[in-house]
C-alpha cells in the first residue's frame, strides 16, 4: 500500500468519524431542543388550565353555585387566544360551551367525549399532532365540568422545522469541515510515517547502491571467465580469488545492513555481562593483526588490566573491530595504529588512533551517518556502515563514541563505556 | 576504461581484451580527461563514482572540449533522475550495475558502430569473410584460426579496407597505451596475418605501402 493510498484512506476515516460526530451533535441538539420546547409549552398549557379553572370557580361562586351559559361564554372569550381553544364539557363528554377559535373547532368532539368518559385527564397530543390538549375535571359546589384546553402546536412545529432546516443547511458545511479536518489530521498523523518512509527509501537506495558493485563484480567475473573454455588453472584460480574477496565484501555489507535494520527495529538483545576491557581489546587486536599486516600497518594494543565493563562481548568486539578497520584503512603502509584503553572516572575509554589524513572539520559528525564516506569514490573500502554501527553499539551500552581529534597527523576515535558496577 | 574499483576494472579490461579491444584502464577522472584528450579512442567506458572529477564532470568536460568519443556510463544508481543526469551530461549510453558482460559488449559495439562507418556484422573482401560478432574468419571454404590480437588487426584493416592505415593509427586502435612505438610488433603481426590469410590462398589482400603503412584491398 502506498503512502498516498494510506493518506486517502485515513482522510476518509477521519472525515467519516468527524461527520458522524458532527451529525450526532446536531441530532442530540435537535432532540434536546424539541423536548425543551415541549416542556415549556406543556407548562404554559398547564398554567392556562389552572388560571381558567380558578376563574371558572370564581364564576360559579358568583353565580351562587351555578354556571350559566352567558357568563361561561364571557369567561371563554376572556381566555381567547388564536393559538388556543377552550371547551367546557359536561361530565358525559358533551360540550357545554366553547369559544369558536380555530383550535377549538379543530378538536374532534368524539375524542373529547371518549377521553372524558374514560376519565383520561391530563396532557395528550391530538388532531394528528397539530394540538396539545389538557383535560381537567372541575367540581365546584354542585357543578361538575370537564375543561378541555387545547394549544396549537403550529408555532412549536414551525420552530422545530426551522431548526431542522438550519441543521440540514449547515450539514454540508459540517461535512466539509469534517473532510478538511480529516485531511489535516491524516496529514499530521502521517507526517512521522512519511518521514520514516522517506528514510527507509533512502536506506534502501543506499543499501542497493552498496550491493550493486560487488554483485556487478561477481557477474562480470563469471561472465568473462565462462566466456572461454581454454583457460588454465592459474586463470581460474585468480578469478575464484576475486570472487572470494567479493563475496566476503558482500557478506560484510549484508551483515552490517541486517544489524542496522534490526537495531532500528529494536530487535537486538544486548547481553550484559562483566567483561575485562583488557581481554576485549587484546582479542580484537589479535583478530585484526592480519588485516593490518596485509596493508603493512603496525597495530599496537595496550590496555589497563582489571578494568571491568558490563556488556555484550560480540557487539563490543565489533565496535572495536570497526574502529580498527577504519583506522587501518586510512593509515598508509608503514604507519601505525594504536589501540588503548584507560580509566576515566566511571568510564572506560577505548581509543583508536590512526595516522590517516584526518577528517575535514565540517564532516566530523557526518562520518557517523550511514553510508557516508569522506571520499565517495572509494568503493573498495567499507560501505560507510562501520562507524555508525560502532556508535550504535556504544550507545546501547549506555556509552558514547566520537571523533576526539583529527588533523593531518591522524585521528583519534574514542568509545566511552560505563564501568561495571561490580568492582 | 575509467573505473576505480580494482576488481571491476579487472574483469572489464580482461573481458574487452579477449574481445580484441585494446583497452587503456585508468582509475581517476583527471587521468580519464588526460587520456581522452590526447588519444582518439573508439569508445570510453566511464564509471560515475570515481575520484574527482566524477564521471558526470568528465563527460561534461570532454563534450565542452568538443571530444565526441562515444561514452558508455557505468553506475550503481538506477533512479531515472540519475540516468537522465548521465545522459544529459553527454553520455551516449548508460548501464546500471550489475550487468551481463554480453550487454556491455553489445552496447559498446552499438556505440562504435553508430560512430564511425557502419560496422557491418559481416565484412567481405574478395573471398575473405569476417564475422565481426563471432570473431570468425573464413577464406573461401576454409576457417582461419587467429589469435585475438591478429583478429583485431585484421578486423581494423578490413573495416578500413581501401584506405591506407599508418603504423601510428594501428598502434592506437589495436594496441593499448603500453605499446612500444619503437618495437617492430606491428610488422611481426602483419607478417603473421599475411602467412595465415594470403599465403597460397588466391589473390593477396594485405599490402604494404613503404613509408605510409598498410592497406587491405583487392588488386
Amino acid at each position: 500500500m502506498t503512502l498516498q493510498s494510506i493518506r486517502v484512506r485515513l482522510t476518509a476515516w477521519y472525515a467519516l468519524l468527524l461527520a458522524i460526530a458532527l451529525l450526532a451533535t446536531d441530532g442530540v441538539t435537535y432532540v434536546v431542543a424539541k423536548k425543551q420546547i415541549q416542556k415549556s409549552n406543556d407548562a404554559a398549557l398547564a398554567s392556562t388550565t389552572r388560571n381558567f379553572l380558578s376563574a371558572l370557580r370564581d364564576e360559579i361562586d358568583e353565580g351562587e353555585g351555578m354556571l350559566r351559559l352567558h357568563p361561561a361564554n364571557e369567561l371563554l372569550a376572556e381566555f381567547h387566544d388564536n393559538g388556543r381553544g377552550i371547551v367546557l364539557l359536561l361530565p358525559d363528554g358533551s360540550p357545554f360551551a366553547g369559544h369558536q377559535t380555530p383550535v377549538a373547532r379543530s378538536l374532534d368532539r368524539e375524542v373529547l367525549r371518549r377521553l372524558t368518559k374514560a376519565h383520561q385527564y391530563g396532557l395528550s397530543t391530538v388532531s394528528g399532532g397539530a394540538s396539545r390538549l389538557d383535560l381537567a375535571p372541575v367540581q365546584h359546589g354542585a357543578q361538575s365540568f370537564v375543561i378541555a384546553v387545547a394549544q396549537s402546536l403550529a408555532a412549536q412545529n414551525e420552530t422545530l422545522e426551522l431548526l431542522r432546516t438550519a441543521m440540514l443547511a449547515t450539514a454540508p458545511i459540517a461535512l466539509l469541515i469534517a473532510a478538511l479536518g480529516g485531511y489535516f489530521l491524516a496529514r499530521k498523523n502521517l507526517e512521522p510515517v512519511a518521514r520514516s518512509f522517506a528514510e527507509q527509501r533512502r536506506f534502501m537506495a543506499d543499501a542497493s547502491h552498496e550491493l550493486r558493485t560487488p554483485v556487478a563484480i561477481l557477474q562480470g567475473e563469471l561472465d568473462v571467465t565462462l566466456s572461454r573454455e581454454d583457460r588454465n588453472a592459474a586463470d581460474y584460480r585468480e578469478s575464484l580469488e576475486v570472487m572470494h574477496r567479493t563475496v566476503r565484501r558482500l557478506t560484510r555489507i549484508v551483515r552490517d545492513l541486517f544489524l542496522l535494520a534490526r537495531s532500528d527495529a529494536g530487535d537486538i538483545p544486548v547481553r550484559r555481562e562483566p567483561l575485562y576491557a583488557g581481554d576485549l581489546v587484546s582479542q580484537t587486536a589479535r583478530a585484526y593483526k592480519t588485516v593490518a599486516a596485509e596493508r603493512g600497518v603496525v597495530l599496537v594494543a595496550d590496555c589497563e588490566e582489571e578494568l571491568l565493563i558490563d556488556g555484550d562481548e560480540d557487539l563490543l568486539q565489533r565496535m572495536i573491530g570497526n574502529l580498527l578497520e577504519n583506522a587501518i584503512r586510512h593509515t598508509e603502509p608503514g604507519g601505525e595504529v594504536r589501540l588503548r584503553c584507560a580509566v576515566d572516572g566511571n568510564v572506560a575509554r577505548i581509543e583508536v588512533q590512526d595516522q590517516g589524513g584526518g577528517v575535514p572539520s565540517e564532516l566530523r559528525e557526518q562520518i557517523f551517518e550511514r553510508f557516508f564516506r569522506v571520499d565517495p569514490a572509494r568503493t573498495g573500502s567499507g560501505a560507510g556502515l562501520g562507524l555508525p554501527i560502532a556508535r550504535w553499539i556504544a550507545e546501547v551500552h549506555g556509552g558514547a563514541l566520537w571523533l576526539e581529534e583529527s588533523g593531518s597527523g591522524g585521528s583519534v576515535f574514542v568509545g566511552a563505556l560505563p564501568r561495571s558496577s561490580r568492582v | 576504461m575509467v573505473e576505480d574499483d580494482p576488481d571491476m576494472a579487472r574483469f572489464i579490461t580482461r573481458g574487452l581484451g579477449e574481445q580484441a579491444y585494446a583497452v587503456d584502464a585508468v582509475t581517476t577522472g583527471a587521468k580519464a580527461l588526460e587520456h581522452a584528450m590526447t588519444a582518439p579512442y573508439d569508445a570510453i567506458v566511464l564509471d560515475v563514482m570515481i575520484p574527482a572529477p566524477d564521471g558526470l564532470e568528465v563527460c561534461r568536460s570532454l563534450r565542452r572540449e568538443g571530444i565526441n568519443t562515444p561514452i558508455l556510463m557505468l553506475t550503481a544508481r538506477d533512479a531515472v533522475r540519475d540516468r537522465v543526469e548521465g545522459l544529459d551530461a553527454g553520455a551516449d549510453d548508460y548501464l546500471v550495475k550489475p550487468f551481463e558482460f554480453a550487454e556491455l559488449l553489445a552496447r559498446l559495439r552499438a556505440l562504435v558502430r553508430r560512430r564511425g562507418a557502419p560496422h557491418a556484422a559481416r565484412i567481405e573482401i574478395a573471398d575473405l569473410c569476417i564475422d565481426t560478432l563471432a570473431h570468425r574468419v573464413r577464406r573461401g571454404d576454409e576457417e582461419l584460426t587467429l589469435t585475438t590480437k591478429e583478429y583485431a588487426l585484421l578486423e581494423y584493416l578490413a573495416v578500413n579496407a581501401g584506405r591506407v592505415i599508418g603504423r601510428e593509427e594501428i598502434a592506437e586502435h589495436v594496441w593499448n597505451e603500453e605499446f612500444d612505438p619503437f618495437s617492430n610488433l606491428i610488422e611481426v603481426y602483419i607478417g603473421r596475418l599475411r602467412r595465415i590469410v594470403d599465403r597460397g590462398r588466391g589473390p593477396a589482400l594485405i599490402h604494404t605501402l613503404r613509408g605510409a603503412g598498410y592497406i587491405v584491398e583487392v588488386r
